[in-house]
């Protein structure tokens, strides 16, 4: 709603010279308080999506409705051991858990894939269709053309997800994959480095030590909103530090700046890398390096010069291990990280990466660009780190190796204050899940390649894709995907990249042959279904849940309790799976003849032993019951990790192949050597971090004309992904709108509120526009995770497909794998935008 | 003032990340206090768009300048938040405003509240009031505003959007236990407006970025999210 002005001044004054004595009172009219009413139920559950925490809630009902939901606001809150508010999406459960668009009963489509058309079945015909085609699909094509799509909707530890793969596992296995569309790239960027998953990095609360922190798309404020995340770990971190020097590097000025920054240096998506040379260019050519860190390089390092790789390569070669001997052959001494950035040797072609370089492409001027390195030079204990955008990019390996290299430089990891450039390390309690047995089939697909596989699974290798499990490089994964069950997953289209390719490619009815979807909305995805199976939501649940992933520095645990039974025709994902196993003849393997009551009391009394949970407050009582009935269970984790202590301070062998930090890395160099690449501009592997232009990017002349902004996606706080997309108080509350910087909207003539067509080669998409100066000229920003809703009219855009009036990015995101990882590449995208009204 | 009850609200600006979980767990406890005859089941939950009784105003600015030679950037850009219901004003230029006296100043502690049976939905009190405060329920053709949580105070608890906060950077009670607490504050900073107009009962930890109250440099970046 479009209000009037908040300082409205002149009416404000106007009314200020009446007042005289206003405090008129009206006995009459006093409302009288309402008395609690006294048959309220109180239970517990948990806001269960994938943003780093499962905030606690308590939901109050009445006659089988629930009222209102509070959170954990009436217990101690001494930082450590705090309460755990949940943000705005988990107080909006009641109205997300009534939502007009809930899945209120079994049903199969009767349309086109897409259309949405479907019909309501019983659970029989909809556990015996899905059990009949799966049994059909195995014996024609084997279990590898039966895949479950990446799914984060619902972090239960009972009846998850992973209940599907339980069922598959008792009918001989399914396709898996490896990485997430989080940390693809970054995982493997400090694999080959740190021989760590990218979340090894110094505990949050340990930056309140450190003396600068330089942080990349680092923004905890937004991504980690919980009260009792990362977030508030970060904020407790600032004001208790003393002296923290806080340098952002983002395209948008973020909430985790918002005053709280020293300083904030706008850069174009992508070009990170471009910055992070420039910087370790004024570290080794002012001669910093060599008068300060060149003996921690040299005793921790392996890439830093030529003699450093020789060394290692001879020690491989003389291993008499055949995989280091291939990696021996495969490492070149001229590729060395001094010689790169000076642009010696084999780069000498090349030039070299000063800040006048860098200063074009990543938009941070040299003077700046001088600044970040004489801070981080000066600083006794560096806290850098890689927030998970930049590894989102078209070539994010080498983005995230390239800002890996800052903290080797400055020689100063193993300190408290000090970070390599991971993500922070987390520390949860224990909470034992649903078993899911052992998988026969040993082939993973990358996350991100399955809509791919559906048609080119049987020739997709390990050369080509990355595919693991296979016996060599050239063995192909042999079978195309013929069933997906998308449970509690919006991969399946609107978070995948490329929706309208992915649609088509869905609505292909002889490559996959049956598409589930378990869900308890009516999702984008879910439109593509076949056969579409309603799960009950959370507060409909008895489960346990963990404290996820980046909950910062207390765990915890939930016993949920239903706060009413389910409201329509839904099933657990536990249940349902149980229904297929039976109709497949395996129901007796797949319950263990246990009740519900008894897989939930074997699985609390498995985290009520667990020696991770020693002292957790209060202290876990004898039976699940009881546990349902306190609700809430917390334990300070008292993690004070230091990125690599064990490594630099205890000698400690890292799990890269040379045990160092492998500034030329040994596996990738292999790669290099071995991997197909060059498909598009910037696919490329090389064996020591590089800046490199790729399609789509800032420097890709190819693009540049016809489509001359770069999209940055981002995460909105109004949803989770696109979890909560479909709750009226957050759409309102939290404006999906593309941001616009003054200089831009001039050009195109754009003001606030306008509505504009954006679009590129892939997609159109309509939004609306707010012209802020928090985006930096040259960059539009959108809030990834709004659902895709083509017009209904079928109109078509610039692009030549049809308008996504939804708005979802990744409309216009691009299928891409990337290099190494064979990741997503959703941030690295060019538009252009025409307005519309 | 006499030794009646009147009640203050505490916001520190330093802390706020506009995350919207006071906007949203007020709209929570709202629907409940207007919508009375809800079947969630059948009608869902009320929206009540545009009622609104905590709104978070993100308050921003600064200037950018090119480089022509390089493509380089410098900027002076800012932006912060700022949470507010009602602040139940000591002197509520509402009250004043309204012609039928529904709007009222409660003598035991300070809430400004409305009269729904008196109310004639004229709205002149939201166009006197600076903050935003009353809030017109369309549907029903009625104001509403802040009540100040006045049903968990007399249970003890603190208003919804207070103990809602995830960093906590709100508080609540009276006047003098807030005093006594944080302080006088820093004063008030843009986008609200001069204290002098209605003596609202707000004390405000100033943001880094804080503007002058009433004079700032920026303007309200989320205009369709108040």
């Amino acid at each position: 709603m479009e209000r009037r002005s908040f300082l409205k001044m002149s009416a404000a004054l106007g009314c200020a010279a009446t007042v005289t004595g206003c405090n008129s009172s009206s006995k009459d009219a006093e409302p009288v308080p309402p008395q609690p009413p006294v048959d309220e139920a109180l239970t517990w559950s948990a806001c269960l999506v994938n943003c780093g925490s499962n905030c606690p809630v308590k939901v109050y009902s009445r006659d089988g409705m629930i009222t209102r939901v509070e959170t954990h606001h009436d217990v101690q809150d001494e930082y450590g051991m705090h309460q755990v508010r949940a943000c705005a999406r988990g107080r909006s459960l009641r109205q997300r858990t009534y939502a007009f668009d809930r899945l209120k009963s079994p049903m199969k489509r009767v349309g086109e894939r897409g259309e949405g058309k479907f019909v309501p079945i019983t659970w029989e015909e909809a556990a015996s269709t899905i059990g009949g085609k799966l049994t059909s699909v195995i014996a024609e094509h084997g279990n590898k053309a039966i895949f479950r799509s990446y799914g984060s909707g619902a972090y239960y530890g009972f009846a998850s997800n992973g209940c599907f793969n339980r069922l598959f596992n008792l009918v001989g296995g399914c396709l898996q994959y490896f990485g997430n569309y989080s940390w693809a790239q970054q995982t493997e960027a400090a694999k080959h480095t740190f021989g760590t998953g990218s979340t090894s990095g110094s505990a949050t609360v340990t930056l309140e030590s450190s003396d600068f922190l330089l942080g990349f798309a680092y923004n905890p404020s937004e991504i980690r909103q919980s009260g009792s995340g990362e977030g508030y770990d970060y904020l407790q971190a600032l004001q208790r530090a003393n002296g923290l020097k806080v340098t952002m590097i983002d395209p948008r000025y973020t909430d985790s700046m918002t005053g709280k920054e020293s300083s904030w240096l706008p850069i174009r998506p992508g070009t990170d890398a471009a910055l992070a040379e420039a910087i370790a260019y004024l570290m080794i050519s002012s001669g910093w390096v060599d008068a300060n860190s060149i003996d921690f390089i040299n005793k921790n390092s392996v890439g830093y010069d030529a003699a450093s790789i020789e060394a290692q390569k001879a020690e491989f070669a003389a291993s008499g291990d055949a995989k280091k001997v291939e990696y021996a052959a495969a490492m070149d001494s001229a590729e060395n990280y001094y010689d790169y950035i000076m642009a010696q040797g084999k780069f000498a072609d090349r030039e070299a990466r000063t800040p006048e370089w860098a200063a074009k492409i990543t938009g941070i001027s040299e003077a700046n660009i001088k600044q970040v390195a004489d801070d981080l030079m000066a600083s006794q204990k560096p806290y850098i780190i890689a927030g998970a955008g930049v590894n989102r990019q078209a070539n994010g390996e080498q983005t995230v190796r390239a800002i890996y290299m800052l903290g080797v430089l400055a020689g100063k990891l193993g300190r408290e204050g000090s970070s390599n450039g991971e993500l922070p390390n987390m520390t949860n309690m224990y909470r034992a899940s649903i078993p899911t047995g052992t998988n026969p089939v040993k082939e993973k697909i990358s996350f991100f390649t399955w809509s791919e596989a559906i048609h080119n699974g049987e020739t997709m290798t390990a050369r080509t894709h990355g595919i693991t499990g296979t016996d060599d490089l050239d063995t192909p994964l042999g079978t195309n995907i013929k069933v997906i069950i998308s449970a509690s997953d919006s991969s399946l289209l609107n978070q995948h990249a490329d929706i309208n390719g992915t649609a088509e490619i869905l609505k292909d009815e002889s490559g996959v042959e049956l598409i589930v979807s378990c869900d308890c909305w009516m999702t984008p995805g879910a439109k593509f279904a076949d056969i579409i199976i309603p799960d009950t939501s959370w507060l409909e649940s008895n489960d346990l849940v963990d404290d996820s992933y980046a909950s910062g520095a207390m765990g915890y645990i939930t016993a949920m309790k239903a706060a009413v039974d389910p409201i329509w025709d839904c099933k657990s994902m536990y249940q349902v799976s149980a229904m297929i196993a039976d109709a497949m003849g395996v129901g007796a393997e797949f319950t263990e003849g246990k009740t519900e009551d008894e897989w939930l009391e074997e699985l609390y009394q498995q985290t009520r032993s667990n020696s991770k949970n020693l002292g957790v407050t209060p202290a876990f009582p004898s039976t699940y019951k009881e546990a349902q009935e306190i609700g809430f269970f917390r334990k300070n984790m008292e993690n004070r990790n230091v990125a690599l202590q064990g490594f630099v301070n205890g000698g400690e062998a890292l799990a890269t192949p040379s045990g160092k930090i492998e500034i030329h890395s040994a596996e990738l160099a292999w790669r290099s050597a071995n991997w197909e690449q060059n498909k598009v501009k910037g696919d490329t592997i090389t064996a020591i971090p590089q800046y490199t232009v790729t399609w789509d990017s800032y420097e890709d002349e190819d693009t540049k004309d016809d489509y001359p902004l770069q999209l940055a996606g981002y995460h909105t706080k109004g949803r989770t992904h696109s979890s909560y997309h479909n709750v009226p108080w957050l759409r309102e509350a939290v404006e999906d709108a593309v941001w616009m910087n003054a200089i831009d909207a001039q050009q195109y003539g754009v003001a606030s509120g306008d509505t504009v067509e954006m679009y590129n080669e892939r997609g159109s998409i309509e939004v609306v526009v707010r012209i802020t100066p928090r985006v930096l000229p040259g960059v539009v920003a959108l809030g990834q995770g709004a659902w895709f809703k083509p017009d209904p009219n079928g109109r078509t855009g610039s692009s030549g497909k049809v308008v996504d009036i939804g708005g979802a990015i990744n409309s216009l995101t691009r299928y891409m794998p990337s290099p190494v990882a064979k990741g997503n590449p959703q941030h690295t995208n060019r538009v252009q935008l025409r307005k519309v009204l | 003032m006499s030794d009646a009850i009147q009640y203050c609200f505490y916001v520190d600006t330093t802390k706020c990340t506009g995350c919207k979980a006071c906007h949203i767990s007020c709209k929570d406890r709202q629907g409940e206090e207007i919508r009375n005859a809800t079947k969630p089941v059948e009608n869902g939950v009320p929206s009540l768009n545009g009622v609104n009784w905590r709104r978070v105003y993100e308050y921003g600015g600064g200037s950018w300048n090119v480089d022509p030679a390089t493509g380089t950037f410098e900027q002076d850009v800012f932006a912060y938040y700022m949470s507010i219901g009602c602040n139940h004003c000591s002197e509520p230029v509402c009250v004043k405003a309204c012609p039928t006296g529904a709007m009222h100043k409660r003598r035991e502690d300070g809430l400004v509240h409305v009269a729904e049976d008196l109310c004639i939905a004229c709205e002149s009190c939201s166009r006197a009031c600076p903050y935003d405060a009353p809030q017109l329920d369309q549907e029903r053709k009625v104001m509403t505003k802040c009540d100040g949580c006045y049903d968990r105070l007399a249970e003890g608890r603190k208003p919804i959007c207070v103990e809602s906060c995830p960093m906590r950077a709100m508080d609540f009670d009276t006047v003098e236990n807030i005093q006594a607490k944080y302080g006088a504050g820093d004063g008030h900073i843009a986008p609200l407006p001069d204290p002098s107009i209605t003596t609202p009962n707000l004390i405000i930890k100033a943001n880094r970025n804080g503007q002058p109250a009433g004079a700032g440099a920026g303007k309200i970046l989320n205009p369709n999210e108040v």
